[in-house]
């Protein structure tokens, strides 16, 4: 008997975080500022749009000749004395980890963020066979202490109040619970963290490029914790999603000049590093993780490969700003959440692709063309046609679907949601019948439709535009 | 199809069989775009200035290469009990590579100085290599660091300074941009989180 997961309902949690208002507030502006900033930083450059197209030209042909690439990665590894794996799944990956760290009789280790090792449940997996996991990213750390899943891909703990980390920290490191200071908060950190680093058997990263031409793992952070993780213990684990590769050197900087401006809206993070070999008496595994990427490569749906990870159609997503990420219940959240997330489980994530006003914003900003509006409706019809979507989500694509079938359907649905509009009672027309109407009035209804009002002016307006 | 072309062949390595279904579901092949060069916009010394200052490093603006090693032994001290490394041969630390003999001891450094070996006006970063520090975990776990570098070494841009490295040839290497920094609290941007708290870039030549 097949035991179904429960299914994620983002309305609902979405709206318990909506209504704790200085959590709510404190989110949107965190993100909206990123967002901001990075529409400063890329207007500065002329050249943005025409980049966002290259790098979206070159992870289609990476995707395309994918098998070529990993061969020319591995072979560039291995050459160096850096011993490469493979993993289908993630059991398999984190059986190759925990083997590898239990060969070495590894008992504690420091590991960098990684929304691959993320998605395939490493750290609870470690943590079970009894290796002590120490995230060291401030914003891990902190959802490492408060058992909680990240809420964002960029920053894990944006969704929560310096209070909140102040009773974490105190709870769980023993710092002062009255001071709530970042920098303070920080400061216990970071004291923290370096007794770890010292006493690490092990350091386990991500990757943000892997470049095939040189055989090089690419990682882009600001903390420098991923450095020490890479550098001070002396072996290194390496997780690498095997979509992660792009083909030459001369293609990175590229994606470095769109990877930190889209994110959080600076023009590159305080560090950027490569590693394409061992440092002398330091042992190097790269895992190669499939886990599903080989099959989606094959799928319509196969333009979210392309995505690095930057988090900016999180900060620009409406209903993320206000809900947080937090509501997805997903390893990744937001519009690429939408994306991806029924491709993992369709039943868990059914609902996940209706949270979406359909704004577009999303589509606009990512710095791959990662076409995640196209894909979010993609899904809503496969949820529908796979029998997984709730009645609400039925009616509601059935119904569109009759109404935009063809035009003059559409001019009756025009007229009949005007006649609605001027008729109905305001008890049924913002009865709870209509979610709208919960934190909106209803527009007063205009004299006629616009598709009448155009015919009418249509002339004078033509008129005007030659003037 | 053949044996070692099918994805479900239990036969299969994991690699064969990750590799079948890569080349099995391999979307249209599209061509590599070639990417230009673009132009980086004003001086590319004030860039760098700018950018290294807005990632909270400091610059110190010297004439010559005496002059740096100058202002270096007036300001960072090696009299007192604060372990101080050097990778520059006219700079003496007082701590040698033999008394850090782990790489985490570098978490002992309160100050750590070292050459750059390229400059980036895009970004005010500089390219460090293990050399630079004398290994990379110095320059990582030390508190402050001091980077010497030579003006005619800072290129325009990212694209160029590329161009300038072999990454297939140099084990490791990093572009340093500031000291490290978080902002995972709210938001709230703090310099010195987990590497260095400060970076001071002199400049020479």
């Amino acid at each position: 008997m097949t035991i179904m997961s429960k299914q994620v309902n983002q309305v609902k949690l979405g709206a318990e975080f909506i209504a704790d208002t200085p959590h709510r507030e404190s989110n949107d502006r965190c993100l909206w500022a990123a967002r901001m900033r990075r529409d400063k930083v890329a207007a500065t450059l002329t050249e943005w749009e025409e980049m966002r197209e290259l790098a979206s030209e070159i992870k289609k042909h990476s995707l395309s000749h994918l098998d070529g690439y990993l061969e020319q990665l591995e072979e560039n590894l291995t050459s160096r004395g850096i011993s490469v794996h493979w993993a289908e799944t993630a059991q398999d990956h984190n059986d190759i980890v925990l083997e590898i760290l239990r060969e070495r009789n590894v008992a504690t280790l420091t590991k960098g963020k990684s929304m691959a090792m993320d998605e395939c449940g490493l750290r609870e997996h470690l943590e079970e066979a009894g290796i002590e996991v120490n995230e060291s990213d401030l914003g891990e750390r902190i959802q490492q202490l408060d058992n909680q899943r990240d809420s964002h891909i960029v920053m894990p703990a944006i969704h929560k109040l310096r209070t909140d980390v102040a009773r974490i920290f105190a709870e769980k490191l023993g710092s002062d619970p009255a001071q709530d200071d970042p920098k303070y908060l920080n400061s216990v950190m970071r004291a923290d963290m370096r007794e770890r680093y010292v006493k690490a058997d092990a350091g386990m990263i991500g990757c943000n490029f892997a470049v095939a031409e040189t055989g090089t793992i690419v990682m882009c952070s600001n903390e420098g914790d991923v450095d020490i993780c890479a550098t001070v213990p002396p072996l290194l684990i390496v997780t690498v999603g095997i979509e992660k590769i792009i083909p030459r050197q001369s293609d990175l900087p590229l994606f470095l000049r769109l990877l930190s401006r889209s994110s959080l809206g600076y023009d590159i993070t305080q560090y950027t590093s490569h590693i394409s070999s061992p440092a002398p008496g330091q042992e190097i595994h790269v895992v190669l993780l499939d886990n599903g990427r080989s099959h989606r490569l094959g799928q319509p749906y196969h333009e979210v490969l392309k995505c690095i990870r930057c988090g900016t159609c999180m900060n620009t997503c409406p209903v993320f700003r206000r809900t947080s990420g937090i509501s997805y219940d997903a390893n990744y959240m937001g519009p690429l959440g939408l994306a991806i997330m029924p491709s993992y489980d369709l039943h868990r994530y059914a609902r996940l692709p209706f949270s979406c006003t359909h704004c577009g914003s999303c589509g606009d900003v990512c710095p791959v063309k990662v076409p995640l509006p196209e894909l979010i409706f993609y899904w809503r019809d496969v949820v529908v046609e796979k029998r997984e979507s709730l009645f609400t989500h039925d009616l509601e694509e059935g119904l569109m679907g009759a109404v935009l079938k063809n035009s003059t359907d559409l001019q009756r649905a025009e007229k009949l949601g005007l006649w609605a509009l001027r008729h109905l009672p305001s008890a049924v027309a913002e009865s709870g019948l209509n979610p709208w109407a919960k934190w909106h009035k209803n527009p007063i209804p205009p004299e006629e439709t616009f598709r009448e009002w155009y015919k009418k002016n249509a002339s004078d307006l033509d008129e005007h535009s030659d003037k | 199809m053949r044996a070692d072309m099918n994805p479900e062949n239990k036969n299969l390595t994991p690699r064969e069989r990750i590799m079948a279904r890569v080349r099995a579901n391999h979307p249209q092949p599209t061509a590599h775009p070639e990417v230009p060069i673009y132009p980086i916009a004003g001086d590319t010394l004030e860039n760098f200035i700018t950018h290294v200052k807005g990632f909270d490093g400091e610059i110190i603006n010297t004439t010559d290469r005496a002059e740096a090693l100058r202002w270096l032994h007036e300001n960072v001290s090696t009299e007192g009990n604060e372990a101080v490394f050097s990778a520059i041969n006219e700079f003496e630390g007082n701590i040698t590579l033999e008394e850090l003999p782990r790489p985490s001891d570098a978490h002992r450094l309160h100050a750590c100085v070292g050459e750059g070996l390229l400059g980036i006006g895009e970004t005010g970063s500089v390219l460090v290599t293990p050399d630079t520090f004398g290994r990379m975990a110095n320059g990582l776990l030390a508190i402050n660091l001091y980077l010497l570098l030579d003006r005619k070494k800072i290129v325009a841009g990212l694209q160029e300074a590329y161009s300038h490295i072999n990454l297939s040839e140099t084990q490791y290497s990093s572009l340093f941009s500031g000291p490290s920094a978080t902002a995972d609290i709210e938001a709230v941007h703090v310099t010195g989180a987990q590497g260095a708290v400060s970076l001071t870039v002199i400049l020479y030549g």
